[in-house]
């Protein structure tokens, strides 16, 4: 740890090293750009410590993952000005790992990436995170029956860029959660 | 194809994730944040938030330049990482420079060094020798990777330089053609996009230096600006008698051409706008034309429209069914556009009693009947009427007839407009 630093700082340090790779991949899921992913997960770390005031650290990963969201919902651009110059969206990216997951997550991608945001959120909070639908209205500051209707809108339009959905990828069901 | 969903999502969730935190770019940009968060709640003035930023600069070692490096940017490797910080709020326009020195906004220096290749991704611009103010600013180039992966955004900005300061600029994502998402050896781009002078003034006549910027990102966490810059001459906009009139002459051909016709889909190009004849009564579409009086023909009026859902269904659009056009006599002559409009197609979904900001258009051009090319002339001056169209679908949510879709085209009141 560098001298001067203040405990949320070191938390933030602990916070990076352990959970980048789960809170990138979160945001990668949103955004469906790495780089973009990226920088949404730096900005959202700017905004839970930018007070400078102590955060505590078994709840600091949830105030991060809250901030991806809302930062995401509110419309993120990348490295804002630069996104403002540029008036558009990028376009997807390569995604790695064997060759048939790897088309099967291309187009998994492509079809979340046509979705519109707040259903894009529904979805990824549902079947990534394994929310509630209260947990997800919640979350968005929506209604229940809203977050149902994102979800099924979202269902229909995958279903039909992705053909049937397996066991597990219903609406309604109440999933497990397990424990992180 | 049967996917469970949950899987899915965690294996894409995995190839995007990152295994490296930049903390110390992280910390800094916390610390950054925090100071000025500090001035800001102490009520201190703007003036002071950029001096604060301008400190920071000076503390970086990039400090204002007193010249523009040119054509034959340098390869080394930079001393410091580049900063891509942007700042906690805009300079307002033609203000003295206050926020950094990476030449891409209204205000900011000239950088010290341009960096054309970092990493082994290099980046390589043909500039234009000139550049007819008004005109849409064309660029092509080419990226070079070796062992990098991406580059983020595929965006470049333009701006042009004097005097050690950016006088205009303006941006626009590029196409790359990649390999499976990656990128390669010599791949090539074209941009087209529209350079905003500075202050709302006309850029005067003259030499300048042009810098092309493009934000790379090398896959484990570097990332910066690839900067390529050029000597350039700026010619101040006008039009001949010849070429207004070959504008003129295309402008009536549609006209007369969409009278012998059967007409297109609204707002195709000769098809035919009536005021009132397209409306519904679940959305609403609305326009403002801006007039910039002080900018060149083509963009003497900044369009931009909205869509209200005043009903109580689901409106749902994309992006590219939005348009801005202008009419004569009521016939399609031309179109509204933007940097990088043809890769715009996001989907739109208006909830009921919400508004969008639609589309813009930043300039006019003269248009081409559907299976011929749009004349290579530039608008003619004259009076027209600009209208939004919108082409959606609406959908029914509550009721016996919930899920029921039906398409709608919607078009908004015209807007005169005269264009000296």
């Amino acid at each position: 740890m560098g001298e001067g630093r203040r405990p949320a700082d070191e938390t933030l340090v602990d916070l990076a090293r352990e959970r980048w790779h789960a809170l990138t991949g979160y945001a990668y899921l949103l955004t469906g750009e790495r780089a973009a992913a990226e920088d949404l997960v730096q900005e959202a770390f700017v905004r839970t410590f930018a007070r400078g005031r102590s955060v505590q650290a078994t709840a600091v990963e949830g105030y991060v993952r809250r901030a991806i969201l809302t930062t995401y919902i509110d419309g993120f651009r990348r490295r804002g000005r630069w996104r403002a110059r540029l008036h558009l969206v990028a376009g997807p990216e390569s995604v790695d790992g064997p060759e048939e997951s790897q088309a099967e997550a291309a187009e998994v991608r492509d079809a979340l990436a046509a979705l519109p945001r707040r259903e894009r959120a529904c979805v990824v909070l549902r079947f990534y995170d394994e929310l509630s639908i209260a947990e997800i209205a919640a979350a968005l500051g929506i209604a229940e029956g809203t977050v149902k209707r994102y979800l099924s809108m979202a269902m229909d339009r995958l279903e039909h860029a992705l053909g049937p959905m397996g066991p597990g990828s219903t609406v309604e069901p109440v999933l497990v959660k397990e424990e992180r | 194809m049967n996917i469970d969903l949950h899987d899915a999502l965690g294996t894409l969730a995995e190839s995007g994730a990152r295994r490296t935190a930049p903390t110390e770019q992280l910390l800094a940009r916390v610390h950054r944040r925090r100071t000025a968060r500090a001035v800001t709640t102490g009520a201190v003035s703007m003036g002071t938030v950029a001096a604060v930023a301008l400190g920071a600069v000076a503390l970086d070692g990039r400090g204002p330049a007193t010249g523009v490096a040119t054509a034959g940017a340098t390869t080394t490797e930079p001393t410091t990482e580049p900063s891509f910080e942007p700042s906690t709020s805009e300079p307002p326009p033609g203000t003295e420079p206050t926020v950094t020195g990476d030449g891409l906004n209204c205000g900011s220096w000239a950088p010290d060094t341009l960096v054309a290749e970092v990493g082994g991704v290099g980046l390589d611009v043909q500039l234009p020798a000139t550049w007819r103010e008004g005109d849409p600013f064309v660029l092509s180039g080419q990226v070079d990777a070796t062992d990098a992966t991406e580059l983020a955004n595929q965006g470049i900005i333009v701006s042009l330089m004097s005097g050690g300061t950016v006088k205009a600029s303006g941006g626009t994502t590029v196409n790359l053609a990649t390999e499976g998402g990656r990128l390669t050896v010599g791949t090539p781009f074209l941009a087209e996009l529209v350079l905003e002078p500075c202050g709302g003034e006309r850029l005067p006549a003259g030499e300048y230096t042009a810098i092309a910027s493009m934000l790379y990102d090398v896959g484990d966490g570097r990332s910066g600006l690839l900067q390529v810059g050029a000597p350039i001459v700026v010619t101040e906009w006008t039009s001949e008698p010849a070429d207004e009139a070959a504008a003129q002459a295309a402008v009536a051909a549609i006209i007369a051409a969409a009278h012998t016709g059967s007409g297109g889909a609204p707002g195709t190009c000769g098809s035919t706008l009536v005021p009132g004849a397209l409306e519904d009564s679940a959305v609403r579409v609305g326009l403002s034309m801006t007039p910039r009086p002080e900018r060149p023909r083509p963009q003497h009026f900044y369009g931009h429209s909205t869509v209200d859902n005043v009903g109580p269904q689901l409106v749902e659009s994309l992006t590219s069914e939005a348009l801005i056009v202008l009419t004569r006599d009521g016939i399609v002559v031309a179109t509204g556009e933007a940097p990088g409009r043809p890769a715009g197609s996001d989907p739109i979904q208006i909830e009921p009693g919400s508004s969008w900001g639609l589309t813009t258009a930043e300039w006019f051009e003269v248009c081409g009947l559907p299976g011929g090319a749009a004349p290579e002339v530039r608008l003619p001056a004259g009076d027209y009427q600009a209208w939004a169209v919108l082409s959606a679908s609406v959908t029914d949510l509550d009721g016996p007839a919930a899920g029921t879709t039906r398409d709608v085209t919607v078009v908004s009141a015209p807007v005169d407009v005269t264009y000296d």
